[in-house]
């Protein structure tokens, strides 16, 4: 009986999993990324306006990603960036896919150009189909900007070529854009119904999943929070260190953090050992009693 | 990561001091001078007379539930309540000069889980200690704080997976991260017999911030086993 309850605790699995958008574990160089709405796009097809847009991105935001404590991320709705000439017409390439860029650049009308790197996530609407695959995909995202192995920019395009994100509740437009938002920090997508970051809209969308905890805790984990006093983490974390296409720093293994333990447990049974409380007493004699090393008046 | 440092090597500072200190005759001269003129506190005589600072060790069996009614379970907007994450911890029940107070600091770890074919696998180290009240013989509120240590192993790859016009590759992590928390924590212990009790853990992560703070809970079932 109980083999199998031991084998039962140790066979605990999750049958789905988090991924990446990248092979390299791209994230946000800074901890604090803003989320800003183009200031010259427009929402023709799907009828939405763009302060109605950027209204939708605080709730994404604070509803979604600022929520997790495991995670040193805090993202900030900014409100309107510069408007971008090429924003809704534009071709958005990955800055790898070169087939892309060229078809972009080759493009006759200066409108469908090639949609330029950004700093931080921009939003806007985008008619140019061959950003999307097809009526049925709601938006896209393209980190489109990086510093080393760190993701400096990405945009976000609501597909205007069909009315399909128009047609949606608010409440599923505002889990469409915070879905879009987990790609520009680097997530991809999971295969799990109740992670935002599964492909498709879900009946209804009211947290983040344990997916997507877990993924933004890898990408943007704490480092000792005090409690949320210091956000980040005292350190910082990971993702606030630079490499600059070096490998990145890595966590200390586990068994060096049961060597740690064991140090701890070794340094409280010298300090509760009689011979230890002596020597402490000794000390704080020498110390104190004596005007040795400190002078109490 | 840096507390930690800080208490290391203050730790390391303590037991090279004592350790120089008492291989000096001048030092165990003083330690032996002091003795005598220092009256010894009754509770202090106690603890050296039974050797017992230390009253039993603690064995704990559990289930951890992460961020309570925050995370998303189905596709309907199901929350969850209550997670089946396998928890085992030890600890030290050690009394404090009031009778009522004791000094209980532990460790406590959620089984590994792995995700994704094994690709991911998370663990979770609680690092710990509360104040705990025995309200009455039956009951002991605690109050304590911890470090959480949530680490996760990525063993890369890739895989496909919908994208909702085809499928896609995306990549699964190749890395060892960890995230630390520090957790204000509340507990409350109902004793069956002088052995086993059942415990009812909370943990509060993110006090001072408002939008991330969340609750984690653990329920164990706790043995004590008396030195």
């Amino acid at each position: 009986m109980m083999k199998y309850f031991i084998l039962g605790l140790l066979m605990t699995s999750f049958a789905h999993a988090w991924t990446l958008n990248n092979n390299f574990g791209a994230s946000f160089k800074d901890n604090n990324v803003k989320v800003f709405v183009d200031a010259g796009t427009t929402c023709a097809t799907n009828s939405i306006t763009v302060s109605e847009l950027e209204g939708m991105i605080g709730p994404a935001v604070e509803k979604f990603w600022n929520e997790v404590p495991t995670s040193s991320l805090k993202l900030d709705a900014a409100g309107y960036s510069e408007a971008i000439f090429t924003m809704n017409h534009g071709r958005l390439c990955s800055p790898t896919d070169d087939a892309c860029i060229t078809a972009g650049n080759a493009e006759p009308d200066p409108t469908k150009k090639l949609i330029p790197a950004v700093t931080d996530i921009v939003i806007g609407c985008n008619d140019h189909p061959s950003n999307f695959g097809g009526a049925g995909v709601l938006a896209v995202t393209v980190p489109n900007k990086f510093s080393g192995k760190k993701i400096a920019g990405a945009v976000i395009l609501i597909n205007d070529t069909a009315a399909t994100f128009g047609n949606l509740s608010r409440s599923d437009q505002i889990a469409v854009l915070a879905h879009e938002i987990g790609h520009a920090i680097g997530l991809g997508h999971s295969e799990d119904k109740a992670a935002l970051m599964y492909y498709r809209t879900v009946n209804l969308r009211s947290n983040l999943g344990q997916d997507d905890i877990d993924g933004v805790s890898y990408l943007y984990p704490v480092v000792g929070d005090l409690f949320g006093l210091v956000e980040g983490g005292l350190l910082g974390g990971c993702a606030t260190i630079t490499f600059d296409g070096k490998n990145p720093p890595k966590d200390p293994p586990f068994a060096q953090m049961i060597i740690t333990l064991g140090f701890l447990v070794f340094c409280f049974e010298l300090l509760r050992s009689s011979k230890a409380r002596s020597a402490l007493r000794a000390l704080r004699f020498i110390l104190f009693k004596k005007n040795f090393l400190f002078r109490v008046k | 990561m840096f507390r930690f440092l800080i208490f290391l090597l203050f730790c390391s500072f303590c037991s090279g001091v004592i350790a120089q200190d008492l291989s000096t005759p001048r030092g165990v001269r003083k330690a032996q001078a002091l003795r005598p003129q220092r009256p010894v506190p009754e509770k202090q005589a106690t603890v050296s007379q039974n050797d017992k600072t230390i009253e039993s060790w603690i064995l704990n069996f559990g289930t951890h539930t992460e961020f309570y009614d925050s995370v998303q379970t189905d596709d309907s907007g199901g929350k969850r309540k209550i997670d089946f994450a396998p928890t085992i911890g030890a600890g030290m029940h050690i009394p404090l000069s009031n009778n009522n107070l004791n000094f209980l600091p532990e460790l406590n770890w959620v089984l590994p889980r792995s995700a994704g074919s094994s690709k991911i696998i998370k663990n979770l180290l609680m690092f710990r200690a509360d104040l705990g009240y025995d309200l009455v013989d039956w009951m002991r509120l605690r109050l304590g704080t911890s470090l959480m240590w949530l680490n996760q192993h990525g063993r890369g790859g890739k895989t496909q997976v919908n994208n909702g016009s085809g499928t896609s590759t995306f990549f699964y992590p190749d890395e060892n991260r960890s995230s630390i928390n520090n957790t204000l924590d509340v507990g409350v212990e109902g004793r069956f017999n002088d052995e086993w009790s059942l415990r009812l853990q909370s943990y509060i992560y993110s006090v001072f911030i408002k939008e991330k703070r969340q609750v984690s809970y653990t329920l164990f079932v706790t043995y004590y086993w008396d030195r």
